[in-house]
């Protein structure tokens, strides 16, 4: 008896992972075809000189060729250091400005659904509808560029047109859309916070302060943890962002890997060194994750 | 039961979701056959009995061959492209269909390029004679002149110099050209109390003299408008007899000539004041229609196909007449204007060259004819001809604006006006014309010094055609 029901748990078993894997199959059919083969397929031309309008048999094995031009290059270096430069900004801006206010929002504020639904509203709107809204409310005729002339300043910026104001703009205005998903995602852990440990950290005279960096930090740690890692491959994945606000320019003050790698590819025609470029930044982003992943141990509290 | 309806369902739902994974790998060709029958059936509905029967004895060697014509969807829809594929077919019995490609915005590779590197079997495209370059330069378009021979087609002695020759050979046949011009807007030359300008011994000087007393911010009204397209920066040094390249094939905007023109057409924003500054033009989002939508622009210099925008009175409705003259000159030299020809050719893929190069003929011949404003690239039609043309077909079109034949003729027809390439047609052009519009615009937004911008395209422009080898 004993013995029949454990054949049929496991036939039961068989018969759910056999599903499971039925369901996963064209996800991973999808992976494959669209993910994992163009990957795999700009490794391989990463050590190539294939140019975009060059035949295939025309291509040549060049080794580490293009890797070796990337570093003598200065205008990919440029834009790498631009890279380095928005992920810098964006990730300490939009995780704590998530985490404030998901505190806030989660203390309890008037009209909190409201609020909730208002900072969340960004992530899901189009991205050209957002570069539409934010090239006429920073252009001249814009309340920004208005308030400042009434309040005395001389030919102030054109934020988004101006060498030094274009990048950190484009990031602002990139945390303002994605900041919304690190607020849900706090307010979901925050909410997961044991109001005993609170009290008790409260009794024991920790003030407000103290409560939130020695209570509520750590154990909303492993969201921080998650965030951390989505908010530094988000912050790589700027080219729709910065395509349609400022396309790289002015001059190349926003041209970051990204814009970089799609002129090198469909402008210049260098498929070979772009997918090089490409390589490099998967490789950088790898390296980024596999540093967190290490680390979280110090600092994550399951 | 139970089981069978639980397998049942996963199988279903596992199908769908691999039915919604590979939903974008289908085909569009059924479609697009299916769009092109439909407009086909329009096409020939809209042609008219007379024009059809006229033709049905004449000898027709390609009659009932099919050829796919690359084209936009919107092209292809486009009034112009349905009446040139129905003369076609009048003229040599060929049924054109639309192979239809996605638009390819600026900065990003002509699909029709990615779909003939791929080998999809195409008999015609269309292009400007500088984009064809990159075609020619992927190996993807046939050398008409073996076929010209064959049928002892002289194609130089009908589009001269329109024709796009790469290497010694000759690459498509030119259908219209696009020439340069300046439209200016009536009214804020009579509120201004300014008289029409003249189009003999049309200058730039004349043109900033006029601007600047049209001008009046406080109102909103500038007496110029350009665009921020690459050629701007170089135009002016072009019309001085200014190469983008220098005769060992590097690159020239090391020249004083170029420097001059950088400083010309920033300083018209920058310092005469008389057109938005680069940077206004640029926060402000201005689009290249904005001359027609807000009537607040005194003079527009463009290329002349924003003419069409002329009688579109639905989308751009306007009560304020517009003028023609020609695109003005630097004082002391010879009156000159850029064009930009537009050419049909025949890719590789194509499976009957013969038939389409018959069609790309009579395309490249009488597209001009169709009544759609455009200027033929045709260096042999005599005098009589060009004037029965304007006067019956080219200003027509524009008698709201009281566009007169001599306006066109100055414009668009005077064989002593020198041509000069819009674009630049060389090693590297893609490039360059990024870096130009880059640097160009750095300078002009006071980003960096008209030295260091020449400096940046010099190296950048040079790099790129040392890249083009």
């Amino acid at each position: 008896m004993q013995a029949e029901t454990k054949t049929k748990k496991y036939n039961r078993q068989k018969r759910e992972n056999r599903y499971g894997a039925m369901f996963v199959t064209p996800y991973i059919c999808g992976f494959i075809l669209f993910q994992g083969l163009p990957f795999l397929i700009a490794i391989g031309l990463a050590f190539t000189n294939v140019r975009y309008i060059s035949k295939i048999h025309d291509a040549k094995f060049i080794g580490f060729g293009n890797f070796i031009k990337m570093f003598h290059d200065q205008t990919t270096m440029d834009a790498l250091g631009r890279t380095a430069l928005y992920s810098l900004l964006y990730v300490p801006l939009i995780m704590i400005i998530g985490f404030t206010m998901a505190y806030l929002v989660n203390k309890g504020i008037h009209f909190k659904n409201l609020v909730r639904s208002m900072f969340f509203l960004p992530y899901v709107a189009n991205m050209v509808a957002v570069s539409v809204v934010f090239t006429l409310l920073l252009g001249p005729k814009g309340p920004f560029i208005k308030a400042l002339l009434a309040i005395g300043v001389e030919n102030p910026p054109f934020f988004l047109y101006d060498m030094k104001t274009a990048l950190p703009t484009v990031v602002c205005i990139a945390v303002w859309k994605g900041v919304g998903l690190n607020l849900i995602t706090y307010l979901a852990a925050l909410q997961g916070v044991s109001g005993d440990l609170l009290e008790a950290a409260e009794i024991d005279g920790a003030g407000k302060i103290k409560r939130i960096l020695h209570v509520i930090i750590p154990m909303v740690s492993p969201t921080t943890f998650f965030l951390l890692i989505s908010s530094v491959i988000t912050s790589l994945q700027n080219l729709t962002i910065i395509q349609v606000l400022t396309q790289g320019g002015p001059g190349q003050s926003t041209t970051v890997m990204s814009i970089n790698i799609i002129r090198t590819a469909f402008t210049r025609f260098e498929t070979g060194y772009a997918s090089a470029q490409a390589v490099v930044m998967f490789v950088i982003v790898m390296v980024f994750t596999i540093i967190q992943w290490q680390g979280q141990k110090k600092w994550v509290n399951y | 039961m139970k089981k069978n309806l639980q397998k049942l369902i996963a199988c279903g739902l596992v199908t769908a979701m691999f039915a919604g994974v590979l939903t974008g790998c289908g085909s569009s060709n059924k479609n697009n056959t299916a769009e092109t029958n439909k407009q086909d059936n329009s096409a020939t509905a809209t042609a008219t009995p007379g024009e059809k029967d006229g033709d049905t004895g004449s000898a027709k060697p390609f009659e009932g061959v099919k050829l796919k014509y690359a084209t936009t969807q919107t092209a292809s829809t486009g009034e112009e492209n349905q009446k040139l594929i129905q003369l076609v077919k009048d003229e040599t019995g060929i049924d054109i269909e639309f192979f239809v490609i996605p638009n390819s915005d600026s900065g990003e590779v002509d699909k029709t390029l990615v779909s003939l590197m791929n080998g999809d079997e195409i008999d015609i495209i269309y292009n400007t004679k500088p984009g064809l370059k990159t075609f020619y330069n992927a190996g993807v378009l046939t050398d008409l002149s073996e076929l010209a021979k064959t049928e002892s087609y002289d194609m130089a002695s009908k589009f001269g110099d329109y024709l796009p020759v790469f290497d010694d050979a000759v690459y498509g046949l030119p259908a219209f050209s696009d020439i340069w011009i300046t439209l200016y807007n009536k009214k804020i030359f009579d509120d201004a109390g300014v008289a029409y300008p003249s189009a003999k011994d049309w200058t730039w000087e004349k043109y900033v003299e006029t601007a600047k007393s049209l001008t009046n911010t406080d109102k909103g009204i500038y007496g110029s408008l350009m665009l921020d397209y690459d050629c701007y920066n170089y135009m002016y040094a072009l019309q001085k007899g200014w190469n983008p390249y220098k005769a060992d094939n590097t690159a020239n905007f090391d020249d004083p000539l170029f420097k001059e023109s950088l400083n010309f057409y920033y300083g018209l924003g920058n310092n005469d004041k008389i057109q938005p500054s680069i940077l206004d033009f640029k926060a402000s989002g201005t689009a290249w229609n904005a001359f027609f939508t807000t009537g607040q622009y005194g003079m527009f210099v463009c290329g002349g196909w924003t003419t069409s925008v002329l009688n579109n009175f639905e989308k751009y409705p306007r009560d304020w007449k517009v003028g023609l003259l020609p695109l003005p000159y630097p004082e002391g030299q010879e009156a000159s204007t850029l064009t930009v020809p537009g050419c049909y050719a025949i890719p590789t893929t194509s499976k009957n060259k013969e038939a389409a190069f018959a069609a790309v003929k009579c395309m490249a011949e009488n597209q001009y004819k169709l009544g759609f404003g455009r200027v033929p690239a045709r260096v042999d039609l005599s005098n009589d001809e060009v004037n029965e043309y304007i006067e019956n077909s080219l200003a027509k079109p524009f008698a709201f604006d009281e566009l007169t034949v001599d306006d066109f003729k100055t414009a668009w027809f005077d064989p002593t006006r020198k041509a000069l390439s819009e674009k630049i047609i060389g090693p590297g052009s893609s490039v360059i014309s990024q870096v130009v519009i880059e640097e160009g615009q750095l300078y002009g937004q006071g980003g960096e010094d008209v030295d260091a911008a020449i400096k940046n395209i010099q190296n950048k422009a040079n790099a790129a055609i040392e890249s083009d080898k």
